[in-house]
């Protein structure tokens, strides 16, 4: 685990490290304990979305590109039957900590601010729309296209959970659980196959 | 003892190497690498330098044919061949967002023969020390070569593999590239070997044992530089002379007072009763020689066609 870890943390600077596990968790939990001690449950929605959009936006300093046409091959992998197995860990690593960071962010809120029951819905539709925002912005490849596709996200977020919290299909909300637990796994099983697909396609040309 | 008539061994041997991407084919039937030496892979742009090394690299898997390392037939490439094999090349190697400390880092991940310490001497004294959370991205080209030299010296290989290490080198960091590409034979004590493709053949060619010359995706000419140097002459004649000259030589030139071209040796004898100076070549000249025979509108060809 440590050297899945390693292989994570080596694909990110030092600023990137400090902005992801300190900044960003410091000022979202910060965010939604504040504006959810005024008015509850939005304050726990619009955590959400910003979380989602930060994730994609902070992507940029991640994986850039990794999709896109013209994206860059990383030879130094290649050269190395480490190379891959190093980018898989990376990969999936970045998943987890997206899905841990999504929890505790809003687990944190949820505790200060007494808001109680939310925490899997908001959670899980957070990450799947930051997972999903995150693969597409790849295609890309610019801080714009990750900012643009981080701010659909953040809105698909509160449409998703204003359609839940606010229009009588509370009732239905397990299955809406259930539903984006298994969107989830999907998403994230297609971010890290897409990825290393296009990674080893390095060596074919593709 | 010549360095030719040593009993030689492979660090590389490939045998009918095919790949095709687009309208270009390379298509080799035999390479071999000599062991202990540093092998100079010379051609014009687009002959297929950087294929060749990107497919005995294991950067590329898409090719036909037989590959094995280190005088082994049945050593393919694998984990334990990779590691002790160093790779440089001017493509998207790291990924230009990476600070050098990220490139330490992952090299400490990727091969285990990677040493941290020798990694911070060696950025230390090619003067990239002092950027370490600088990117790749903002290093100069000749920075961004320093720093992949940095971390294949940093690793206990056996052979290096260099794609163009000194073009964008500035002439003292070349000198000290040929000066560590010596440092680095001579400590392997005949068990490291070099294969760098180059332009600049005349700041190589002190650093050069062997020679693979390559036109279109084959190999036209190699051997043993001071072989070469035996089989070719420099020849150079009055203006007088140049008309009946030129159908033996080949890439010749000429001005208005005389000609200068090279020519195999044996061919020596063609230019008797004519008033010439034979010189020894150097490899630049041999190679630009054998590289304009082998230009499509040329009509001496190489090797293939008994040049």
């Amino acid at each position: 685990m440590k050297k899945k870890i390693k292989s994570y943390l080596v694909f990110s600077s030092f600023s990137y490290k400090v902005c992801i596990f300190l900044l960003m968790p410091a000022v979202l939990a910060g965010v939604g304990i504040g504006i959810g001690s005024f008015c509850g449950e939005p304050g726990l929605t619009a955590t959400a979305m910003l979380l989602t959009m930060a994730e994609i936006l902070s992507d940029h300093w991640l994986f850039s590109g990794l999709m896109a046409k013209e994206s860059e091959r990383m030879e130094v992998l290649r050269t190395s039957d480490m190379g891959m197995e190093i980018m898989k860990n990376a990969l999936i690593l970045d998943l987890l900590r997206k899905l841990l960071t999504a929890f505790g962010i809003l687990a944190v809120c949820e505790l200060f601010t007494r808001q109680w029951g939310g925490l899997l819905l908001m959670a899980m539709v957070s990450y799947v729309f930051s997972t999903a925002g995150t693969f597409l912005a790849r295609y890309g490849g610019g801080l714009a296209v990750n900012a643009c596709i981080g701010q659909i996200s953040a809105l698909l977020v509160l449409g998703c959970l204003l359609c839940v919290y606010r229009s009588g299909l509370w009732r239905f909300r397990v299955g809406f659980e259930l539903l984006f637990l298994v969107l989830g796994v999907l998403v994230s099983v297609l971010t890290v196959s897409k990825a290393m697909r296009r990674v080893k396609g390095g060596y074919y040309d593709q | 003892m010549k360095q030719s008539e040593q009993k030689q061994e492979s660090v590389i041997q490939a045998g009918n190497l095919k790949k095709k991407y687009g309208d270009f084919q390379l298509s080799i039937p035999r390479l071999e690498i000599p062991r202990g030496f540093a092998t100079a892979l010379i051609g014009e742009n687009g002959a297929g330098k950087t294929t060749l090394l990107n497919i005995l690299s294991g950067i590329r898997l898409d090719f036909q044919g037989e590959v094995s390392y280190f005088g082994d037939r049945s050593r393919k490439l694998d984990g334990s061949v990779q590691e002790r094999i160093g790779y440089m090349g001017p493509g998207s190697y790291y990924l230009p967002h990476w600070t050098i400390r990220q490139v330490e880092e992952i090299s400490g991940l990727l091969f285990t023969g990677f040493q941290k310490e020798r990694f911070r001497e060696l950025c230390e004294e090619m003067g990239i020390s002092r950027s370490m959370t600088k990117s790749v991205k903002k290093l100069s080209d000749g920075n961004r070569m320093k720093l992949m030299l940095a971390a294949v010296l940093s690793r206990d290989t056996e052979l290096l593999i260099m794609d163009e290490p000194a073009s964008p080198l500035d002439p003292l960091m070349r000198e000290q590239l040929c000066d560590r590409m010596r440092d680095y034979l001579e400590e392997g004590d005949g068990e490291r070997s070099i294969f760098f493709s180059t332009h600049n053949i005349a700041d190589m060619e002190n650093v050069t044992d062997y020679c693979l010359i390559m036109e279109h995706g084959t190999i036209v000419e190699e051997g043993f530089v001071e072989n070469l140097k035996e089989e070719y002459a420099l020849v150079k004649g009055e203006a007088s002379d140049a008309g009946q000259a030129e159908e033996i030589l080949f890439s010749m030139s000429r001005n208005s007072y005389g000609f200068e071209g090279i020519c195999r040796t044996r061919d020596l004898e063609r230019l008797a009763g004519l008033d010439i100076a034979v010189e020894i070549p150097t490899l630049s000249q041999i190679c630009v020689a054998v590289m304009k025979a082998n230009t499509a509108n040329s009509p001496r060809k190489g090797r293939g066609s008994g040049l």
